[in-house]
């Protein structure tokens, strides 16, 4: 209790905030009197993150240490969870390689989508509110299941893809049951559910000075060149930013693979992505402390390459100033 | 925007007030339902299962007669699809608060949990003297029933006579060896006859997926799927490569079709096998299974002249959860469903033909299409010389093993990641070792 005490009342040194603490000391039993205040207003969510999030965040990684098959009580195995992951389980060194395969494409393509409609929607035209509403839509849609089962069914080998696809003559596969096809079908899926970075995008592409632009086609500077050099630089924290989400939120992708594959990670272990192979092992092997490690660990890898991005950031993300 | 204080107060006091009534609301919901236990003693069971609308119709029907004969038993029905079925009942046993009956195939599983009650601790009301001793002793585990079948789900060669006389071939009969079953898929295949659905039609599906069919093969050279006492499997490699092997040839020769055909019916969900979109015109396919249209024919299984590899196979199964307050009742409710011939006509063949040789009886006449074929090859199978002793009940691991590492070390074969033997090798190895933690 002492130190949120302190730092609530040593942090508001300038600003509006520093009438605030001028009066705390005239009163000096009012401050503990309005901290209280503050916590029975806090409480909902002090109760909430501590109760919902920290103690099962806490007692899986518990877990993570422990058999636990539900039915019976944790039984105490140290290490033994991450030992087998790393040295006796082909399949969860498999998840990882199917996964990372997923986020490599699937991140930066639709990154790509998003920055190419954000530049076309970005120019004042009449009507844009209505075209970056409709750009945004698939968005609201694309996580839904029922898209994920119509979009299996688009791939399927008698399905409208491969009907469009006759039309010129061309003989489709069985894209969602080949297991060299099937990631793809997955990654189609994310591609245009792009409206989150597009409206980040939109909203970096504003920021942009307006005379930067003039004074690069003063000198002489074609479209390519000032996108080059000026939009981009200019986007680059934006860019960091939506990578970063972009990657945590691919290597989270559980729907996907759940719905558009076989649901157990086939054709042939094809979609056994990470996160179902953590549900796999948490609900139908039923061997929660070894999913519980694994969650752990795929926590721990996030962080690794999320700490990585923003080191590789100083090479390549222009701060204005 | 800005909106007069007073309005907003005003929204704020309505919103208020809607709380306090939802509030109210949910109170006396509680009340109620408190209340008239207390009062009138009445009970509630919870009962779960998995399937079709067909079956949940037939099932609520049944539970209807059910509840106007026992008024102070109420029966909450609560059906529901077999994907995540299991993850939702494995949940709800942990919590605490599972259904107090619910359908069920792996037996060993749950009893080995004490999640299940033992039924003959309920004999008084739950009466199994009409029930062929085959079926019960796969429902037993170290001697104790955990599991009334609900149906009989008898494996059989499945066929379209549609499709067969399309191709303008006779239909297979009973006493077909492996070999003439192969060449018949052949022929079938070689009219290249439109499906339905897209693509040509095969003459047999490929069944080197489905545990069920490779059981069948595997009794038939005197082994089982697994050993008596569940801690080892009851094949040899050898038996599984030669079964891995016919497949393969059928693939090659164009008897049955693609990998990527088969593909998206192996997780279980029937309307999206072959044989269901009208693709394959035989296959080997229990009883029980609802395939969607009509003209399904059932015969005797291949190779089964000598040593039958058929057994009067139960289909899926009901329990009574460990810790349900109500045994006797729930005990109650599973004995009117198996026993009472009222609730077998109101069920029909939702769940495979009645167990209860008496039901079975009185409901035959009244059959028709489908149902018909299904109850006439029952009693084909039913006679001496057409089956074979039923195997052990099956162990915790089964589950894992069938539906999930035979199925996936069958497609490593179909997409060739790995070569027939080491496949074997591979699925050996790995349930062996799921066996031996028994879990």
């Amino acid at each position: 209790m002492s130190s949120p005490t302190s730092t609530l009342s040593a942090a508001p040194r300038s600003g509006p905030g520093a009438t605030a603490a001028k009066k705390a000391k005239v009163r000096p039993g009012g401050r503990r009197r309005t901290n209280g205040a503050a916590y029975i207003m806090l409480s909902p969510w002090i109760l909430g993150t501590v109760g919902v999030l920290l103690l099962p965040l806490l007692y899986s990684l518990y877990l993570s240490f422990t058999q636990y098959d539900l039915l019976s009580q944790p039984h105490w195995v140290g290490l033994q969870n991450y030992r087998e992951m790393f040295t006796a389980d082909p399949r969860f060194v498999h998840s990882v390689w199917v996964t990372v395969q997923y986020v490599i494409a699937s991140a930066p393509l639709k990154l790509l989508m998003a920055l190419g409609v954000a530049l076309l929607l970005a120019k004042p035209r009449r009507g844009q509110g209505l075209y970056r509403a409709l750009f945004y839509l698939p968005s609201l849609l694309g996580t839904s299941v029922a898209i994920a089962i119509v979009w299996q069914g688009t791939f399927d080998v008698n399905g409208p893809f491969n009907q469009f696809l006759n039309l010129f003559g061309i003989k489709g596969g069985a894209w969602v049951s080949d297991p060299s096809t099937v990631r793809w079908v997955i990654v189609g899926l994310a591609m245009w559910q792009f409206g989150a970075p597009m409206v980040i995008f939109l909203a970096g592409l504003k920021q942009i000075p307006r005379e930067l632009y003039e004074a690069a086609e003063v000198d002489g500077a074609g479209t390519w060149r000032r996108f080059w050099s000026i939009t981009l630089p200019a986007l680059s924290p934006v860019i960091l930013f939506n990578l970063v989400v972009e990657m945590i939120g691919a290597f989270q992708a559980f729907t996907p693979a759940q719905l558009v594959g076989d649901g157990q990670g086939g054709p042939v272990d094809s979609t056994l992505f990470y996160t179902l192979y953590l549900y796999q092992k948490a609900f139908t092997e039923q061997q929660m402390g070894y999913a519980a490690a694994m969650a752990w660990v795929l926590i721990l890898g996030l962080s690794v390459l999320t700490g990585l991005l923003f080191w590789s950031s100083r090479f390549w993300v222009h701060y204005g100033d | 925007m800005k909106v007069p204080e007073t309005t907003r107060l005003r929204g704020i006091r309505t919103g208020a007030v809607l709380a306090a009534a939802a509030l109210a609301l949910a109170a006396c919901g509680n009340n109620g339902g408190g209340g008239a236990s207390a009062a009138g003693g009445k009970i509630t069971l919870r009962i779960t299962w998995w399937g079709n609308p067909t079956r949940a119709k037939a099932t609520q029907d049944a539970i209807a007669l059910f509840q106007k004969a026992h008024p102070n038993i109420s029966v909450q029905t609560q059906p529901g699809a077999y994907t995540g079925y299991y993850d939702k009942l494995n949940t709800q046993v942990t919590a605490g608060d599972a259904p107090d009956i619910f359908q069920v195939d792996t037996v060993a599983k749950y009893a080995d949990k004490n999640a299940l009650v033992d039924l003959s601790t309920q004999s008084p009301v739950l009466n199994t003297a009409k029930i062929d001793q085959s079926y019960l002793a796969q429902g037993s585990v170290n001697g104790k029933l955990y599991e009334v079948p609900a149906g009989s789900n008898l494996f059989a060669l499945t066929f379209s006579g549609d499709l067969v006389a399309k191709a303008g071939l006779t239909s297979p009969t009973a006493g077909l060896s492996w070999q003439q079953y192969a060449t018949l898929a052949k022929q079938i295949s070689a009219k290249k006859l439109s499906a339905a659905g897209g693509g040509q039609v095969y003459g047999a599906a490929d069944d080197s997926y489905n545990t069920q069919a490779f059981e069948i093969w595997a009794r038939q050279q005197g082994g089982n799927l697994y050993s008596a006492d569940g801690k080892s499997l009851g094949f040899s490699k050898q038996t599984l490569v030669d079964w891995w092997n016919y497949w393969a040839a059928m693939r090659a020769d164009g008897a049955v079709p693609p990998a990527t055909t088969t593909e998206p019916g192996v997780t279980g969900d029937v309307t999206k096998a072959p044989i269901a979109k009208g693709q394959v015109a035989m296959d080997l396919y229990g009883t029980s299974t609802t395939l969607p249209g009509t003209g399904w024919q059932y015969v005797g299984l291949p190779g089964e002249s000598g040593h039958p590899g058929a057994y009067l196979k139960r289909s899926v199964n009901w329990g009574i959860y460990a810790k349900s307050k109500h045994p006797t009742e729930a005990a109650e409710l599973i004995d009117f469903l198996v026993n009472s011939p009222e609730a077998g006509a109101a069920q029909g063949l939702t769940r495979g033909g009645p167990v209860n040789s008496d039901v079975l009886t009185a409901l035959t006449p009244t059959l028709t299409g489908n149902d018909k074929a299904v109850a006439t090859y029952g009693q084909y199978v039913a006679q001496a010389g057409n089956n074979s002793a039923p195997p052990p009940a099956a162990p915790a691991a089964q589950q894992q093993i069938e539906t999930d590492l035979y199925v996936r070390m069958a497609e490593n074969v179909w997409f060739g990641k790995s070569s027939v033997d080491a496949a074997a090798q591979s699925f050996m190895d790995q349930a062996d070792k799921l066996l031996a933690q028994g879990s």
